[in-house]
């Protein structure tokens, strides 16, 4: 994987992109979606704490306010006289007592007066009055059970004789002996707990009154569901946990005070799965829209980035294929503009040098043929001049004898496979050619070569010497009676230096300009200079050759510069 | 190179541990949850108004919470039957005595703490079951349609021919107070009278009802004249206004007796027995006499607080001749209807 990235640059970008782009993008959108239900998952139980602590504020509150009512009515000294009271007058003065003591929460509960026998006696309700509740049973039995106590009991729809109750507290009347002489009936309808939880809910909510065994005493819910009471009391029963009741609506239960009765408050999920599928698809799109700009993007980049190098590449190829002509265009201006540009000077400058080095190839190739053809059978060249001497030393003509030595001297170092030869040795050499010339002239110059003797030993490149001496007899002493050639090798900041100086008609100023700047094809008339240069400078490099300085006095100074090498002359020095 | 993956791993364990620490954060319900001594799971095939003032009043006064399976007499014993292994329920209350008896395999013996003060009548000789409760059969007819004076008086009445079609009666394979009335029927007119088998069969014209409950519709509506049912749900029909009147047979009657029973390894028992106590206790007793048109089984129970005075003639049912025969009953039944 890791190398199948590697190995493209567009796949690099890629994973590049998504890893900046896609990673943080689902971290953040995961992370807001969280955060987003964390929040509201707590400003909801912060407003349901309130919620149920004030419906459990209002409920304590009510029966705090009954239990102080049932014991100011347990007290009324009225009450316990006439509970039995037939007298219509003494009657009604009971039940004066019985509305002023309940006024205040005679809006949300019915106050009744029952007897020992459990018969109705007074009733606060609007309407007459026949109940009978059994006294071995349900709420009065209770109150029986634990007398000086109110006691609650949510009514069963089935035993309660009135129907629409749904709590009766009752505490019993004790007479002043302690003996139970009738019971305090108080009972609440669902009118009574709406009107009682009103405001204290928000109408979104369904609020379920439970009573010590979860079951359902009052619920807001409409009368054809009810069905949140049983629902978790099944799930109580079952031992299952209250969340994992319904995925819809979650459950907050809270006991109310020390009445022993639970209010439960079902609220609607917020966060249903339908609206987190719906984040978590726009999560998604955002997603594969931002994937899809990846792509495009890094397809984009890569391609600009690529395409270049690849040209880059391309021209390269063509380069190494030795088409020094390959120029890359290009419009660009950034750094692959540049780079384009620096190619193009390269290959330019490389094309240069190629065409350098073939024509100075071509140049050696030149004089190496010249040479090759000036060679041109040697041995028969030499025995024949041999011969010519001892037929001239037979017949006794020295001077013959003096020519054919010297020819063959000079003949026999040129036709020698030896490039390179003592300084000494190119001085003979030279002798022997200025002694031909000397006869063929009729003596008319000198000829002094001067050397320090520990210089006699350098090695040179044969024949050097010889052509510039050729010159200055040839063109400088041509037309004069008399001359002198005069030759000096010295040393100078390790450099060797051989002048040819003559005094004779000099060189004009064009030649000697020509000369200097080596322009050979005005030169056809001192090939033999040029040549001793071009072997020159191919040896030994541009700071080395031949100058020409002209001589106050009339006459030429040829000067040969060199490196100093000494030793044994070798091919290969 | 490793050093930086390294710290890769570290970032991405932080940002999950953060994550994870974000997620806890919620629900604030303190869990709620019930000991299993504090529990017990009732069967039961009465009516939820029969049921639900008992177990309400049960619950109030011991605080233990009772889980209500209800269903039909021979659906309920057939599951107890099936979690025989492993018992769900404590307690079957309800069904007819003689169907408890058939699966008494399941149940374990149980003795009502005072004995004493429940009738013998219909005790069970294994202790396998308790009598709840029993429900006389009368005969009602509507007012409108039948004279006082002509109204039948007992099963010989019922049998004449006058009464041919008009009478209503559900189909004792499909109820079993239906095959007890047939039973009493049997029993009073002599239990080998086969005659009077098919003289019934005759005045019913060989039609039967689906259910018992709509002996009482039939007959309120005047699609028949008299209808043979229990006291109990005659009673709480004349009680919610319908007109029609109730008759005790003069040659006396049987009461179809419903009984209650300890399961088997009942997981737990110690509420089951608590239960079954409370149910044959006097309030409870008091409170089905008075409430659900029951009679009591409580011989300190005066039934006729509720009813009239008029003394009702019980026979002495044989409950074992109508158990042990009612495959061979039925078939005859059957042989006369077709």
């Amino acid at each position: 994987m890791r190398n199948y990235i590697r190995r493209s640059f567009k796949r690099e970008l890629l994973f590049c992109f998504i890893l900046v782009a896609i990673l943080p993008l689902l971290i953040c959108s995961f992370l807001m979606i969280h955060f987003f239900k964390v929040k509201i998952e707590m400003d909801h139980q912060t407003e349901i704490k309130m919620q149920l602590s004030s419906i459990e504020v209002a409920l304590t509150g009510f029966f705090d306010k009954l239990d102080v009512i049932s014991q100011d009515l347990n007290n009324n000294e009225m009450v316990i006289e006439t509970l039995y009271e037939k007298n219509e007058e003494n009657r009604n003065k009971t039940y004066q007592a019985l509305y002023a003591s309940t006024s205040e929460l005679r809006k949300v509960a019915q106050f009744e007066l029952y007897s020992v026998g459990g018969i109705c006696k007074y009733s606060t309700s609007t309407r007459a009055i026949n109940t009978k509740l059994p006294t071995y049973w349900g709420i009065l039995k209770a109150a029986a059970d634990l007398p000086d106590a109110l006691v609650m009991r949510g009514e069963n729809k089935y035993a309660s004789n009135s129907k629409d109750i749904l709590l009766r507290s009752a505490r019993t009347i004790n007479d002043n002996q302690g003996n139970c002489i009738g019971y305090i009936v108080v009972g609440m309808r669902s009118a009574d707990f709406d009107s009682l939880l009103s405001d204290t809910y928000s109408p979104q909510d369904s609020i379920v009154i439970l009573d010590g065994q979860w079951d359902t005493i009052y619920s807001t819910e409409s009368a054809t569901e009810k069905s949140i009471g049983p629902a978790l009391r099944e799930q109580l029963m079952k031992g299952g946990a209250l969340t994992d009741l319904s995925k819809e609506c979650k459950f907050y239960i809270s006991p109310i005070g020390s009445t022993g009765l639970y209010v439960a408050l079902q609220r609607d999920e917020v966060f249903t799965t339908d609206i987190s599928r719906t984040m978590y698809t726009v999560c998604a799109i955002m997603t594969l829209f931002s994937l899809m700009l990846c792509i495009g993007v890094s397809i984009r980049l890569s391609n600009s980035l690529a395409e270049p190098i690849h040209t880059i590449t391309e021209a390269m190829h063509e380069v190494e294929k030795g088409y020094l002509d390959t120029r890359i265009e290009t419009e660009r201006i950034d750094e692959f503009g540049g780079l384009a540009i620096k190619f193009n000077t390269m290959s330019g400058k490389l094309r240069d040098n190629v065409e350098r080095q073939v024509k100075q190839q071509q140049e050696l190739n030149d004089s190496n043929i010249a040479m090759m053809q000036a060679q041109l059978n040697p041995h028969f060249i030499y025995n024949t001049l041999d011969t010519i001497k001892w037929v001239a030393k037979a017949n006794n003509i020295p001077e013959v004898s003096t020519l054919v030595a010297s020819l063959a001297k000079i003949l026999r170092t040129s036709i020698s496979s030896k490039h390179f030869i003592t300084l000494k040795e190119e001085l003979t050499l030279t002798q022997c050619y200025v002694d031909i010339q000397r006869i063929r002239f009729g003596e008319r110059f000198t000829y002094v070569a001067e050397i320090q003797n520990d210089l006699e030993k350098c090695i040179v490149p044969k024949i050097v010497i010889q052509p510039l001496v050729e010159n200055a007899i040839i063109h400088g002493l041509a037309d004069r009676d008399d001359g002198n050639i005069y030759i000096n090798v010295c040393k100078e900041k390790e450099k060797l230096l051989i002048s040819v100086s003559d005094d004779g008609c000099g060189m004009s100023e064009e030649i000697m300009d020509c000369l200097n700047s080596r322009d050979r094809n005005r030169l056809a008339e001192h090939i033999g200079f040029y040549n001793v240069d071009t072997i020159i400078r191919l040896r030994y490099g541009d700071e080395f050759g031949v100058t020409v300085d002209a001589i106050e006095n009339g006459g030429t100074k040829v000067t040969v510069v060199l490196p100093v090498i000494r030793g044994e002359a070798t091919d290969h020095a | 190179m490793k050093q930086t993956r390294r710290r890769y791993y570290i970032i991405f364990l932080f940002l999950m541990v953060f994550l994870s620490a974000c997620s806890s954060l919620s629900v604030m319900n303190d869990d709620y949850s019930l000991d299993e001594e504090n529990k017990l799971v009732v069967y039961t095939s009465h009516k939820e108004e029969v049921y639900s003032p008992i177990i309400k009043e049960f619950e109030e006064r011991t605080g233990i919470w009772v889980q209500v399976i209800s269903g039909g007499t021979t659906e309920i014993l057939e599951q107890i039957a099936n979690d025989s292994d492993k018992p769900i329920g404590d307690v079957m209350f309800g069904g007819g005595v003689e169907s408890l008896e058939a699966y008494s395999e399941y149940f374990a013996p149980y003795q009502y703490s005072q004995e004493e003060m429940l009738e013998q009548t219909y005790k069970s000789d294994s202790s396998k079951w308790t009598v709840f409760s029993k429900l006389p059969i009368v005969f009602v007819y509507n007012n409108k349609l039948v004279y006082e004076t002509a109204a039948p008086q007992g099963w010989k009445d019922l049998l004449q021919e006058r009464w041919k079609g008009k009478i209503a009666y559900a189909d004792p394979h499909k109820s079993g107070s239906s095959y007890t009335i047939l039973m009493t029927l049997m029993q009073v007119m002599g239990k080998e009278n086969w005659n009077a088998l098919e003289q019934f069969s005759n005045v019913l014209d060989g039609k039967t009802l689906e259910d018992s409950s709509e002996v009482i519709n039939e007959v309120a509506s005047g699609t028949k004249l008299i209808g043979i049912t229990l006291e109990e749900s005659a009673l709480k029909r004349i009680a919610a206004g319908i007109d029609i009147t109730m008759v005790y047979p003069i040659e006396g009657t049987s009461a179809i007796p419903d009984g209650s029973a300890l399961i088997l390894n009942a997981p737990h028992e110690e509420n089951a027995r608590l239960f079954l106590n409370f149910i044959m206790s006097k309030d409870v007793q008091k409170m089905i006499v008075e409430h659900c048109y029951r009679r009591s089984v409580r011989k300190d129970i005066s039934n006729s607080e509720t009813w009239d005075a008029e003394e009702v003639k019980f026979i002495d049912f044989d409950l074992k001749w109508a158990s042990s025969n009612r495959s061979e009953i039925l078939k005859k039944w059957d042989a006369l209807n077709h």
